[in-house]
């Protein structure tokens, strides 16, 4: 279990790759359905917004149609005085029109980044809640990228997409309305190639789109490769590996810019194609208006008017295709954002705080499957630990060791039996409550990024300066500090790769002594530590053991010969249950490891079990 | 080596470079372009034609016009396509030129290169800046030339038409490069911020998720959550910023338009009711007062794109011109390896205060079994690293058969040498092609499967579904760190090296399969070689002193010194160090608890 835990950073882009492939299922509507909730936390900055459109599109036509009624009323008739009105009400309504898209952009923009602050956080606040087996089949790169790459391309639906396609689409339909105002006929006339051309750039978008899709998943694989080969370029160079590998990059990146100039002949067809669309219009907009003002059914500024209307028509056309591809790119960053949302979380009942544990543990009958398909990875196990004992788990790989103990964290919950601490059933304490009573020290420590102090306190403000120190000191952490020059405030870097086994295992217990649970679980190292670190971790061993029950996986005998109890499995079940002296004459299992370990002129910690 | 000249045009002048590179679509581009800009300024005037046509009651000349137009147009869409299809070749094949570019030089560069270019970083390289630079020598410069174009065609016209309306409405447009320069530089600042919070925000993400084991023990859900919160609300607030600014934009050149339309009802509508000039001049010249903005703000643009450009370029150039430290310039090859040996070797790594290893003399003999012990940090590791090259030596040497390492060629190193490092690192490709990555062709499955045997992993691999065939990595399966360690074994195993490192590789291997592959190591090379009596080489680093103990000579290391070197009853004699490990590890159980002994 704690090798999957372990998951290796080989490979956290590769699965964009594969899942870019995919086609989407959401919709536009759909993630409107979805985010509206969120909309309507702040109706007044969402309704201000809406109506910030409405204005802007209306405002920005009314300055059209006095440009037509300066040339009718004005300039035509010779009538100084409505020009210079008409002017000051040109002007007005351009500026206000030019105000109304600024407040619009702004406030609804501000409104996007709050929701996907909010987003943000339920994320995380939903992925730490979810169960551990959720970990253990996804990997660690896909969640990451849930909760970033893909909030991000979902927070493009707001910054850029949604509000604008809604302003293009309301200042379509104002130009449509005020063509329509000034002759129906010469309106329909105009738009009458709008069908076929808009079916025509539909499909020009799609392959936009899929050459998006496409180059997308090739710069992905681009990244994910030379992601992998910095990550191992010492192997690659000690193989001799580096020419191959140098073609097969030169491979790749030739096909991402073949990907990409698809895209760019699939964008010079569309532009081109939308501009001629609006030039036919405005053509027979010239003849037919032309000829309707011979005839004398339009005057002359209705038609210049409609000529300006029909030339603005292609702003927001504009718009909604550019658009039209970046919300098309949100939609499949959705639709997975809303996938982790949708995934279970632990139920969190049970009690909402627990003072302290005694540390009577007891095993009734408990079986376990990881999922029904799968046989017990457990099967009717008993067992009874008294407060302050020392119990020692051991048993070859799958033999239900760490099984037993992430049941005991609540981690999973039992398939059949119950356990109990202090008598009363696990399910009765809430999740949380019950892990903050019990402490574990895994076989390799995960570290964070900061400091080593913030390592051994986790950032938790009940965890004082002095308790950490206090901590650090009892886990022998001082020696090692000593050289770094900036003691408890060294750098840790990311998953501690500037510490060695060893100092992340004594952080490890720090943290236990400054968490002080009540219940220890130790998860033993298999080796990579020399002789005087391992003395080092034996010392500490033996003080964070003081005072409170522990359970210890162990894979070395030697650690363990003092234990109140080791309990041996085997295949799921208890084997042997007993001290080393008794266990070791009993001449099962236990002794034939013992011998294995001890026996063929092979050193103590030799052999892992 | 061979490209020194065209390297060095490269890093001064990258833009001249690559004009001169691909001289072909960069001509046709331009040309596509200012044919399309030519065209499309002539546009208006067509609308001109047909309105002073409807206004003198002439519909001859109104069809005309309006065939004037349409042809136009429909050639403006021709070249259009042309200048997108021609500089779209022409950027991105600049783009792929430079990812090649870098991605070699990755593959020159040592682990000290490594040890101070985040893998992050040299990704942000990779695609950001590439793309950064891409930008500015396709999109920039078309902008700028488009620019120019528009600028060098719509004036004249203007002026044609009416110089007194052209100065008029035009006053109020140089201004706007000016705002566009600022706002952009604005934007620039706030949105690197808004990439620098974010990029703390994804990481802070992943170490949550990363360290979801830890957090959910210790109950730290609540306090993770309060802390990313105030990072991601950071973020949000530069990502408000950048609106504010952002959303300035398209009122600035707005306002430019209004003006100069408003402007121009002022100053022309009496010169319309005068007669001086026509209705149709009057509509077209608005149309040229509002193309007008678009050149001006464009050099604003362009110019913030070649400055985001040159900037990124800068970072890449500091890349492709940074020397390696273990430049491939030997001219020597190892045939049959004799001896390897370092002479007061002492080795300090960059930016270290301390020696890594001091004053190290060793010779390994061909056929030799050495085994190195030490405490942590003793610099074991350093040692295999420096006598591979992985790092340079400064002060002593190491020779193999005699010749400097400088001296032999890197193919030549590491076809007789298989290091198996420390860190087990396996790529995202099947579990055969894994096993083969020594090679340059794919040397058989049998091949491989002898390998895995040696290591005891080829049942274990039969029985994962793909078998040989299944991909390892996140996508994939995933081993145990056994299994992984195993394969990496094999890895070494299967190219019958003449020297094998394995730098505590055995850790957790359990003692049948040890002994396996220990008996593997020491068996002769003879089926590989002609001369019969060819033993391998191995170094052996390990914590467990019985791994080594079967060793011709153990080397003790300590703070970068070797401290001893001997037999493991020598050693017991001779080293106290190597005595304190012996006695800690011996500490057999039945003697201890005695009863039973």
């Amino acid at each position: 279990m704690s090798a999957q835990a372990s998951a290796q950073p080989v490979n956290e882009f590769h699965d964009t790759d594969r899942e870019d492939k995919v086609r989407v299922g959401t919709s536009i509507r759909e993630i409107l359905v979805r985010l509206w909730p969120y909309f309507m936390r702040r109706k007044v900055q969402f309704g201000f917004s809406i109506l910030a459109v409405f204005l802007g599109a209306g405002a920005a036509r009314l300055a059209v149609v006095v440009f037509g009624l300066v040339i009718d009323r004005g300039v035509l008739k010779n009538d100084h005085g409505f020009v210079a009105m008409a002017i000051i009400g040109y002007f007005l309504l351009q500026v206000g029109g030019t105000l109304m898209d600024y407040l619009q952009m702004v406030v609804f923009g501000r409104l996007g980044n709050r929701i996907l602050f909010d987003l943000r956080s339920e994320l995380v606040r939903h992925v730490q809640d979810l169960p551990i087996s959720y970990f253990d089949k996804t990997p660690s790169g896909r969640i990451v990228t849930r909760l970033t790459n893909d909030v991000v391309s979902l927070g493009e639906v707001f910054t850029q997409g949604l509000i604008m396609v809604f302003a293009a689409l309301v200042s379509m339909a104002a130009i449509v309305t005020a063509m329509f105002a000034i002759s129906w006929k010469l309106t329909i006339a105009t738009l009458i190639i709008a069908p076929p051309i808009i079916y025509i750039v539909k499909r020009l978008s799609d392959r936009v789109l899929d050459a998006l899709r496409a180059s997308k998943g090739k710069l992905a694989a681009i990244n994910a490769f030379v992601a992998e080969n910095v990550g191992g370029m010492r192997i690659l160079q000690l193989y001799g590996r580096v020419g191959r590998n140098n073609a097969r990059f030169q491979k790749l990146s030739g096909e991402y810019r073949q990907d990409m100039m698809n895209q760019v002949m699939a964008y010079a067809l569309l532009w081109p194609l939308v501009s001629l669309f609006n030039g036919f219009s405005v053509a027979v907009a010239l003849y037919y208006g032309g000829r309707l003002t011979l005839d004398g059914t339009i005057t002359t500024g209705a038609m210049v008017a409609f000529l300006l209307h029909t030339r603005a028509f292609i702003d927001p056309l504009h718009l909604i295709l550019e658009k039209y591809q970046v919300l098309q790119n949100s939609l499949s960053g959705a639709e997975r954002v809303f996938t982790l949302q949708d995934e279970k979380a632990e139920s969190q009942e049970g009690l909402d705080s627990i003072d302290r544990l005694a540390g009577a543990i007891e095993f009734k009958n408990v079986s376990f499957k990881y999922r029904p398909e799968l046989p017990f990875a457990i099967e009717n196990i008993n067992l009874k630990i008294e407060p302050g004992q020392s119990v020692a788990f051991v048993g070859r790989t799958g033999s239900g060791k760490s099984t037993s103990i992430a049941l005991l964290q609540r981690l999973y919950d039992v398939t059949e039996g119950a356990i109990t601490i202090d008598g009363k059933p696990l399910d009765q304490y809430g999740r949380k409550q019950l892990r903050a009573r019990i402490g574990v020290v895994q076989q390799d420590t995960f570290m964070f990024r900061g400091t080593v102090s913030q390592n051994i306190g986790l950032g938790d403000p009940a965890i004082s300066k002095e308790r950490t120190l206090r901590a650090a000191a009892g886990a022998r952490l001082s020696e090692f500090l000593r050289s770094h020059a900036n003691g408890l405030e060294a750098k840790v870097e990311e998953r501690g790769a500037n510490l060695s086994f060893g100092e992340r295992q004594l952080i490890a217990f720090a943290r236990i002594l400054a968490f002080n649970p009540d219940i220890l679980i130790l998860d033993e190292a298999t080796a990579n530590i020399d002789s005087h670190t391992e003395q080092l971790i034996q010392e500490a061993t033996r003080k964070v053991r003081q005072g409170r029950t522990s359970l210890i996986i162990a894979h070395r005998i030697s650690t363990i010969m003092d234990c109140d109890k080791i309990v041996v499995l085997d295949r799921g079940h208890v084997a042997e249950v007993g001290t080393h002296q008794e266990l070791y004459n009993l001449r099962g299992i236990y002794r034939k490891l013992c011998d294995a370990q001890f026996g063929e002129g092979k050193s103590v910690d030799e052999t892992p079990i | 080596m061979s490209n020194l000249l065209q390297d060095t045009t490269l890093q001064t002048q990258p833009f001249r470079y690559y004009f001169k590179k691909h001289p072909r679509v960069f001509f046709l581009g331009s040309l596509s372009l200012f044919i399309t800009n030519f065209l499309d300024v002539l546009t208006p005037l067509g609308v001109k034609y047909a309105i002073d046509a409807v206004t003198a009651k002439d519909s001859t000349k109104l069809i005309l016009a309006i065939l004037i137009y349409v042809g136009l147009m429909t050639c403006v869409a021709l070249f259009r396509f042309g200048w997108r299809y021609f500089f779209g070749r022409f950027h991105h094949t600049v783009a792929e030129d430079l990812r090649n570019r870098i991605f070699g030089k990755l593959t020159e560069l040592g682990p000290s290169f490594y040890q101070r270019s985040p893998v992050g970083q040299l990704m942000s390289l990779m695609t950001n800046d590439v793309n950064t630079f891409r930008m500015a020598i396709g999109p920039g410069m078309l902008t700028l030339l488009d620019a120019l174009f528009l600028l060098g065609m719509i004036l004249p016209i203007m002026i044609w038409i009416s110089w007194d309306w052209t100065w008029k409405t035009l006053i109020f447009i140089p201004f706007i490069p000016f705002i566009m320069k600022k706002l952009e530089a604005a934007i620039h600042t706030r949105y690197r911020k808004e990439q620098d919070l974010l990029a703390e925000v994804s990481a802070n993400t992943q170490e949550i998720v990363a360290g979801v084991r830890v957090i959910k023990g210790f109950a730290q859900e609540q306090n993770q959550l309060d802390a990313f919160n105030r990072k991601s609300r950071e973020y949000e607030l530069a990502c408000n910023s950048v609106v504010q600014v952002d959303a300035l934009f398209h009122p600035s050149f707005q306002s430019a338009i209004i003006l100069g339309g408003v402007s121009l009802l002022w100053f022309g509508t009496p010169d319309v009711m005068k007669g001086t000039v026509t209705l149709g001049s009057f509509v077209a010249f608005h149309d040229y007062v509002r193309r007008m903005v678009w050149p001006f703000s464009a050099i604003g643009l362009a110019s913030s794109m070649m400055e985001q450009g040159r900037a990124s370029f800068s970072r890449i150039k500091d890349l492709l011109s940074t020397e390696t430290d273990i430049p491939d310039l030997g001219d020597q090859t190892i045939e049959k390896f004799e001896s390897l040996e370092l002479k007061n070797l002492t080795f300090r790594y960059n930016g270290a205060i301390e020696d890594a290893l001091t004053d190290i003399n060793l010779t390994i003999h061909a056929g030799e079994t050495i085994g190195i012990v030490g405490p942590v940090g003793a610099g074991k590791t350093t040692l295999l690293q420096v006598a591979t090259r992985m790092y340079p030596t400064s002060q002593g040497s190491v020779r193999i058969n005699g010749v400097n390492i400088d001296r032999i060629r890197r193919d030549s190193l590491s076809h007789f040498i298989s290091y198996v490092t420390q860190d087990v690192f396996l790529f995202s490709d099947t579990i055969a092609e894994n096993v083969a990555l020594g090679f340059s062709d794919f040397p058989g499955l049998e091949a491989v499967e002898e390998a895995t045997n040696t290591v005891n992993i080829d049942q274990e691999i039969r029985g994962i579904p793909g078998s040989y065939g299944a991909y390892l990595g996140e996508r994939g399966v995933n081993l145990s760190g056994g299994q992984k360690q195993r394969l990496t074994i094999a890895r070494a195993m299967i190219r019958r090296s003449q020297l094998v490192i394995l730098d505590d590789s055995l850790s957790a291997v359990d003692g049948r399969t040890e002994k396996a592959i220990t008996r593997a190591l020491k068996s002769n090379l003879a089926a590989n070689s002609e001369d019969g009596s060819t033993k391998r080489t191995v170094i052996l680093v390990s914590h467990r002193l019985a791994t080594l103990k079967h060793a011709d000579r153990i080397v003790v290391m300590n703070r970068g010194r070797i401290e001893a070197i001997g037999t493991h009853e020598e050693l017991l004699t001779m080293s106290q160090t190597y005595r304190e490990m012996n006695s800690m590890q011996n500490m057999a159980p039945p003697a201890q608890t005695g009863s039973h002994a």
